[in-house]
């Protein structure tokens, strides 16, 4: 997830080309090994095994490790070999930068320093966001509303990034938006959540990018924004969000969903207290916007 | 020669119907599927129908899913409904199942779970010469 972070950092320094992160991206991507795979290469758990853990993350909020031990299919120990394993695999975003020749080992130390100071990261959180720490980056980067309930934005966000991994892209850019600003054809779906606090919930997309998150999540060929691509998007705000009501619940803190719809982008309700995030995937941007009402 | 059995599919999502009823098809069972969009659509049809087994969401418009299974089960004690939903908080599992909800799965639905269901509530209904 930094990788993607730091991409575009790098990116809008101008220390490197828009094509060129793409393609270091999407090297590091099919570089990357699955944690399923490698417990299967290693015998520690079987191919049914695995599906049944990535079908429970689907459902459920959690890790394939944790899942894995929770269910008894792996010892403590053998999980942390998998994931040392995996680490000690990845080949990462400044690696490749290195080895590609983009930047020579002086330039990455500094590209790396100024990213550290522009975000404001200390050292231990630049280590938790680069060990893959999510709820760490958004807490970072993203400039919570002068709320009683920031925690909860910081877990709602999270989540989000991490269904947007599972369902629809492994390698999205995310970056935090000054404000909502919405093009001539935008289409949205929105979802109120009410209960100890209420937020409109929208998930914004120029119609192209919107047709196609309907197919990726669908896993179905939709060619035009129809009945059938309205009803999977909304299908995947109403999943992330009876996700998050279930993880609110499981803290005593209860919410409830109202029925989802679709809406022009022009229509969605953005103010300065709504958090705006856009989410770069490999089928384009989107706009997650949050905003509170009473 | 014993009647078609009927199921009544009820969720506001198009892609859930149509998911279910493609599955459920694929897998040879001779049902008759009835389609409901929200709660009131879904009591209508039940009381017209009397469908054997509903797979009933929660979040709905118009009339929600908890809503829609009390007054199922008002006009039939014995109503087969299993409620399925990607709110599985426990307080909805709990109230679902006070109401009268068979059992409770979660989305997105998982093929094995289905059936385990379906064969639960309605056995033997596999044309095996399809």
């Amino acid at each position: 997830m930094l990788s993607q972070y730091f991409g575009s950092f790098l990116l809008n320094k101008g220390y490197i080309e828009r094509d060129v992160l793409n393609d270091l991206l999407s090297q590091e991507k099919q570089a990357r090994v699955k944690i399923g795979v490698l417990a299967v290469s290693s015998g520690l758990l079987t191919a049914d095994q695995v599906e049944e853990i990535h079908y429970i993350q689907k459902t459920k909020d959690k890790r394939f490790g944790e899942i894995a031990v929770e269910r008894g299919y792996l010892a403590n120990g053998a999980l942390e070999t998998l994931l040392l394993e995996q680490k000690s695999s990845q080949i990462e975003l400044s690696q490749l930068l290195v080895d590609e020749g983009i930047v020579d080992l002086h330039t990455l130390e500094k590209a790396i320093n100024e990213y550290k100071q522009e975000s404001k990261l200390s050292d231990a959180q630049f280590r938790a966001i680069e060990g893959g720490n999510i709820e760490k980056l958004v807490e970072a980067f993203v400039n919570m509303p002068n709320s009683a309930y920031q925690q909860e934005y910081i877990d709602y966000i999270s989540l989000f990034l991490r269904n947007i991994i599972r369902f629809i892209d492994s390698s999205p850019i995310f970056e935090v938006e000054e404000r909502y600003i919405t093009g001539g054809d935008d289409v949205a779906v929105q979802q109120n959540i009410q209960g100890m606090f209420n937020l409109e919930t929208y998930i914004v997309f120029p119609v192209n990018v919107y047709v196609a998150f309907a197919g990726r999540f669908a896993e179905m060929r939709i060619t035009e924004k129809d009945e059938l691509a309205d009803a999977s998007v909304t299908e995947f705000l109403n999943l992330h969000n009876g996700i998050y009501v279930v993880n609110m619940s499981e803290k005593r803190k209860n919410m409830e969903l109202l029925p989802p719809k679709t809406l022009i982008g022009a229509d969605v309700n953005a103010d300065s207290n709504s958090i705006v995030c856009s989410i770069d995937t490999d089928i384009g941007k989107l706009q997650l916007v949050l905003t509170p009402y009473i | 020669m014993a009647s078609t059995k009927k199921l009544l599919i009820c969720d506001d999502s198009l892609l859930i119907r149509m998911q279910l009823k493609d599955f459920i098809s694929s897998c040879n069972y001779t049902f008759d599927i009835i389609e409901a969009k929200d709660g009131e659509e879904a009591y209508k049809l039940y009381q017209q129908e009397q469908p054997d087994l509903v797979f009933l969401d929660v979040v709905m418009p118009k009339l929600d899913g908890i809503a829609c299974l009390q007054l199922i089960r008002e006009f039939d004690q014995d109503a087969k409904v299993v409620m399925l939903t990607s709110v599985g908080t426990k307080e909805i599992v709990k109230e679902a199942l006070k109401a009268g909800a068979v059992d409770f799965m979660q989305k997105p639905w998982q093929k094995d779970a289905l059936i385990h269901v379906i064969e639960k509530y309605i056995p033997c209904e596999v044309d095996f010469d399809a």
